[in-house]
Parts: C-alpha cells; structure tokens; sequence
C-alpha cells in the first residue's frame, strides 16, 4: 500500500514548502495536539532534532526526527551552540530550538516560529498553573522583599498585567498535600500555614470554588506592588473569621483591623478574652453563640442565625454573660462583645494543615506572633 | 444527517494536512494509477543501502502464463541458519505495486528477529483476476518451505505476513495451508489486512474518505473479483473474511486504524477467530487511518509498531537484539543507535 500512500512519506525536509508547515502545526493547535507533538513535528518537517527547553516549567523535551524522544544530557539552551532558536517571550531560559549546523534550510524559520506559536499556546494550556511553580511565584509577589525582577517573572508567569486589580486571599490550608488551584500556595505565616490566593476579581465569586473550607479572609485590591499589604491584611481578616462569619474583607473591618496591631504588641491577652476563654471551655456552643449574639440585634434574629430555638437561646445568654462579666442584651453590650471577640480571633486563630477548619484553640496555646506581626514566607 | 466516524489522530491529521486530497480512481484509471505510484518506488538497492540485508531472488514454476513466479529472499549479512521465515505479501489493493513496495520494512524484521523475509511478486488485477494472486502467493509458500534448507529457513518457524491486500493474500495464504495440509504455520501477522469484498460495514460506509477510501476499495475488488464482487459465490481465499471456519489457524496478529475502511471486517476477523478456540492479537490504533503508521514520527505509529514487535518478540521467542544494542549503547553513555530505516 506504500505505492498508494507515497505521498504520506514525502514530507521531505528539503521541500521549503511553508504552507505545509503552517498547515501541519495549525492542525497540532487546532488539534489540541500535547508539547511533544510539536516537538515530533518540527523534528520531522525539518529532518533535525529539535527540542524546547523551559525552565519555569521545568520542561527539557527533545525529539529525534524520526520522532522518538531523547531528551539531552546538556545545557542544550546554551546559545553558544550556535543552533537556530526562537525564544517563547521575555525569559530566556524558554525557547524552542533546531539542531541545525551551519547554514540553516529555507524552512527552519518558518518551522521554527509556528514551533514557538504552538508550544505557547499549548504550555498556557497545559501548564499552566503546574502548582510548584505558581507556589514560587505568588510567594513571590506576596513577600514584601522580593525584587522587582524577580516580581516581573512571577507576574509573568501568572498572567498577571500591571494594571491589573489585585487582592490577596486568605484560607486555611487545607491538606499537607493537596493539589493547589491556580495562583495560590500556602505560606508559613504567624498563625500557622495559611492558603495564600492572588485573585484578580472581586473576592467574592472564583476563590469560593478554589477551598473546600469557606473561611476566608480578603485583602483589599490594589496594583502588583500593593499585594504584600494586601496580603497582611487579608491574613488580618482571616483571623477575624468564626463560623458564623466565615468570609471577612479587610475593608468592611473598618477600625477594628487596628485591633490586630494592637494585639500582636501585648504581651498577654486582654481580660475581656479571658472571659470569652472561660465561657469556651465551659460550652462547646459558647463561640457561636456568641458570634452571633454579637451580630445580631434580636434573641429570635440570634437564634435564626444559629438555627436553634429562642428559648434554648434565652436559657444560653444568662450562662455567657456569668462568664464574660457582663450583659449582652444591650447596643453597649454587644459592641464591647464584639470587639472582645474579635481580641478573642486575632488572639486564638491558628491554622494546620490537617485541620478541615479553624482550630479553636484552648487557653494553654500560644496566641499568634506577639513578639512580631510579620509574616514568614517559607517555602515547603 | 453528515456521516459520523471517528476522527484521526491529530498528529496523523496534522500529516494529512501537508497533503493533496486522496485520489479517487476508477476501473480505466489503473495503469495511470501505477505509473504515478512508481515515482514513489526507490530502487531496492537504495533501500537496503548500508543495512547489511542481503537480497537474492529467485524464479520458480509457474502454472500457466509464460514468465516464472519471482520470490525476493532478504536476510542478514551474518544471520545464523537456518532461522525462522517470514513470507511476505505487499500492499496495494491487489493492483498495484510490487515485490519490494513494502521493503523499507524488511531491514529492521531482518535485523531485529533474525527473520529471512521472503517477498513474493504475485500477478495483480485486473489483468489477473481472482484466484491469479492468492494461488501464487500459496505457490510461492510451498516452494519457499521445500526449500527451507537451501535458503537457510527453518521450516518449523515460518509465518505469513502482509500489508494491506497483501494482509488478505496472507489470510487467504494461512486458509489454503490449513485446507490443503500445505506448510505448517507459526503465526499469520495482518496489517490492516483487506479481508472482505461485501463492503457492508459501519466502518466502510464511514470512511469514504481519507487515504484508501471506500471508493477506491470497491475498484480493487472489483478488479479482482469483477461481476462477482460482493455476490454469493467469491471464494474464502478471495476474501478471508468470508471463510465459514476458521479453526486451526496459526496465531493471529491483527492491526488495524479505528479510522479505516477495514477496522470492522478486521474486528470481526479476530473475533471470529476467538470464536473458533483460536490465538488472535487485536490492536485497534485510535484515529489511525489506512497505513497511518506510515507516519512514522507520530506517537500513535511508534506504538503501533511497538506492539507489532511486541507480537514478534513472543512469536518467536527472543529477545529483540536491536534493542539490546541500543541499551548496551546506553549501559556505554553512547546513547542509543539512530533505528534501522532512518532515512533522515
């Protein structure tokens, strides 16, 4: 049947035939052909190995022209090889290349650039939020020492513009080994690993898919350069968090975020967090409760929010306000409860990997890095 | 309604692409068809060049017209005889092509097996119809079995094997054998064999289209078979696909592309076979068209080939020695040996 099928052989290297190169790699993209097809082709149209090298990704593939993979001992990205190449954007470590000596064939350039245009688009497709690297890069943005070289490759990497809207996320961690959405990793911080996200929205809608737990805090949104604040402040948020109230926006904390300065540079708790400590360990209901109670301006709204029945509500707040030392039924009362409650958060929140949700945390564990507010970004 | 069919493998699509359409031909069009195949022959010297194949032909008796039925024996420079035969019959629909179409194939069987492949040059269509190919190619296996000794084959282990027609000649080659108490058979090796002549299947009305369409298909077997095409009385050696009973077959390697014109008369030909109590491999190769694995660079043409030395490997009962070389390279840091065949 090769008499028949003669023509399928003749993609002859030497032809110069540029439409057959465009028509080959448009029908790889439109395919939705995988990075070592294009790595086959350009080999195969061009009679020479040819290989794509990017590092961010780590991806070193090379292909032999009869289409088998042989992936190069070397530094075969070294430019000094004097192989044609072209590279796939502003980073030099990611470029596609053709292991042509001396004077190149009419086709490399044309093979070479639907090359670079195919395994672009194909590595956004494929590789795109390969996490290890996402993890690198949002560290990155997020750390308030980074430089700004090393910011451009990250944003780059993430597809972030310098225009963009951003606002840092944060969450519990969820699994030590989780596979992480996009744009996200987890960031040893001063209360323990903490889910770190970079969303360009608005904070309300894509992240809610991305955790399995609904505790959140939002940073507010600024430029690439605000994010290490925005972060901070959507770390700030999440201690803020309780199960009544699971998504805290820094900006709706209004002068209560100032209360998280000021809990970091005590040197023990306020008594007011005692009396919330005491009712704790008294009640496993105590916490809600008292969220809800702080947020509400009725026994019945209370109750609804906790889904319990008023009277068994009524019978709680006499056994809380024993505790705290003083009323909750009051406008002054639930303001002094709310701020002693949010002490309470910012005192206690403390993250694990293991925990599906916020630890509530008993008196005998130290509260979050009161010596300093900064937060560690570890890689791990 | 559009037809629908399963698509081809991007990368053989992507192949496809750089090419003209499929030519459609007819009756009257087969000389043009031969001679605008032969600007794709290359010489079989040039084929075998720095292979280290030795080529010798032979021509034996023939039953009626006037010239010798011509037998092409390739082996190994240094094989060690006798060793095990494989009797091979080329593609190309019973009317086209020859001896040496399919040889770019024979230097790695030769090598890597340490097969003595024998090509046989049956009459084709229409000039010679049904039984003219499959009765020489039967011929050409009982000469070539009475005289494994001075071609230095073991008559004990020889297998027949074909591309395309060809896969059907060694069907029909394995189903004379068996009814004539001709040569013992070790195996039969059918790459997308052209088994049946009804042109009733899903897969034949899906794929009129792409390389060896259904239209094309249809020629051929008329050719062959003329006004009896498709009717009741095409023997089984004709069309293999047809035979009532196939017990007592050698073991069957079956390839074939799900994208084909022959992927279910090749189907239903293993499972037939299963049916009978008897060996079938089947590999069915996932949006492979007609001899995609043509397309050698492609990842679904490396597997297919893969698996179809796989088959060989147990077949015969040793290990690939061109793999051992490649990996003795590597033990070396010399990394592997370009593959017998690289023509680039």
């Amino acid at each position: 049947m090769r008499e028949l099928l003669g023509r399928l052989t003749s993609l002859d290297p030497d032809a110069g035939e540029s439409l057959n190169v465009i028509a080959y790699f448009d029908a790889l993209v439109d395919g939705l052909a995988g990075l070592e097809a294009f790595v086959r082709g350009a080999a195969a149209l061009t009679g020479r190995p040819a290989g794509v090298l990017h590092r961010d990704h780590g991806i070193l593939m090379r292909c032999l022209p009869t289409g088998h993979r042989e992936d190069p001992a070397d530094q075969v990205g070294d430019p000094s090889k004097g192989w044609p190449r072209q590279l796939l954007g502003p980073d030099p470590g990611a470029a596609v290349w053709l292991e042509r000596q001396g004077p190149t064939a009419l086709i490399d350039d044309m093979v070479l650039e639907r090359f670079a245009a195919g395994v672009r688009v194909t590595v956004e497709r494929t590789h795109r939020f390969r996490w290890p690297d996402d993890r690198a890069a949002v560290e990155i943005l997020l750390d308030p020492m980074a430089t700004a070289d090393a910011r451009r490759r990250a944003a780059w990497r993430l597809e972030l513009g310098e225009h963009d809207q951003l606002r840092a996320l944060a969450g519990p961690p969820g699994g030590r080994n989780l596979r992480l959405p996009p744009r996200s990793s987890v960031i040893i911080s001063a209360v323990g690993p903490v889910r770190a996200e970079i969303s360009t929205g608005s904070g309300d809608d894509a992240p809610a898919s991305s955790y399995t737990h609904p505790a959140r805090g939002i940073g507010p949104a600024g430029g690439l350069l605000q994010l290490p604040q925005s972060w901070a402040c959507a770390v700030t948020a999440l201690r803020l968090t309780s199960t009544v109230r699971p998504v805290v926006r820094y900006e709706h904390l209004g002068g209560i975020a100032v209360l998280a300065d000021a809990t970091d540079s005590q040197p023990g708790p306020h008594p007011d967090v005692r009396g919330i400590e005491v009712a704790v360990a008294a009640n496993g209901w105590a916490l809600d409760t008292l969220h809800a109670a702080a947020i509400t301006d009725s026994v019945r709204a209370c109750a609804d929010l906790l889904r319990i029945h008023h009277s068994t509500l009524q019978h709680r707040i006499p056994v809380l306000e024993t505790a705290l030392g003083y009323g909750i039924s009051s406008a002054p009362g639930r303001t002094r409860l709310a701020v002693g409650l949010a002490l309470y958060g910012l005192t206690h929140a403390l993250f694990d990997y293991d925990d599906e949700t916020r630890r509530p945390t008993g008196n005998s564990t130290p509260g979050p890095g009161r010596s300093s507010p900064t937060l560690a970004l570890v890689h791990h | 309604m559009g037809m629908v069919r399963p698509s081809y493998d991007v990368e053989l699509a992507a192949a496809l692409a750089t090419l003209p359409a499929a030519p459609s031909f007819d009756l009257q069009d087969i000389p043009q068809m031969r001679r605008e195949a032969e600007q794709f022959d290359r010489p079989i010297a040039t084929v075998l060049a720095g292979s280290d194949v030795v080529h010798t032909e032979y021509v034996i008796d023939h039953d009626s017209s006037a010239a010798g039925l011509v037998l092409s024996v390739f082996h190994a420079a240094d094989r060690v005889a006798p060793g095990p035969c494989m009797y091979f019959s080329h593609g190309g629909g019973m009317i086209v092509g020859n001896r040496f179409s399919d040889a770019e194939l024979f230097p790695e069987w030769v090598h890597s097996f340490g097969l003595t492949v024998v090509s046989v040059e049956y009459r084709l269509a229409p000039e010679h119809p049904d039984p003219a190919p499959s009765e020489d190619c039967y011929r050409g296996l009982v000469w070539t079995v009475e005289h494994a000794g001075a071609l230095g084959i073991d008559p004990a282990q020889v297998l027949v094997a074909g591309i395309s027609a060809g896969g059907g000649l060694a069907a029909s080659t394995a189903l004379r054998a068996r009814d004539r108490g001709g040569p013992g058979l070790i195996g039969q090796l059918l790459i997308c064999p052209m088994l049946d002549d009804r042109d009733t299947t899903s897969s034949a009305s899906q794929f009129d289209i792409g390389p060896w369409h259904r239209g094309n298909n249809r020629v051929a077997w008329s050719a062959l078979l003329g006004s009896a095409c498709g009717g009741e009385s095409v023997s089984e050696y004709a069309a293999p696909g047809r035979a009532g009973d196939l017990t007592g077959l050698p073991p069957a390697y079956i390839e074939v592309g799900s994208a084909e014109v022959f992927r279910d008369e090749d189907v239903q030909y293993a499972s037939r076979i299963w049916a009978a109590g008897g060996d079938a491999e089947l590999t069915v190769w996932s949006g492979g068209f007609h001899c995609f694995w043509q397309i050698e660079h492609a990842a679904v043409s490396h597997a297919a080939k893969q698996a179809r030395h796989n088959w060989l490997d147990r077949l015969l009962g040793k290990g690939n020695t061109g793999r051992v070389d490649n990996f003795a390279r590597e033990l070396s840091g010399v990394g592997p040996a370009p593959s017998v065949g690289d023509r680039r």
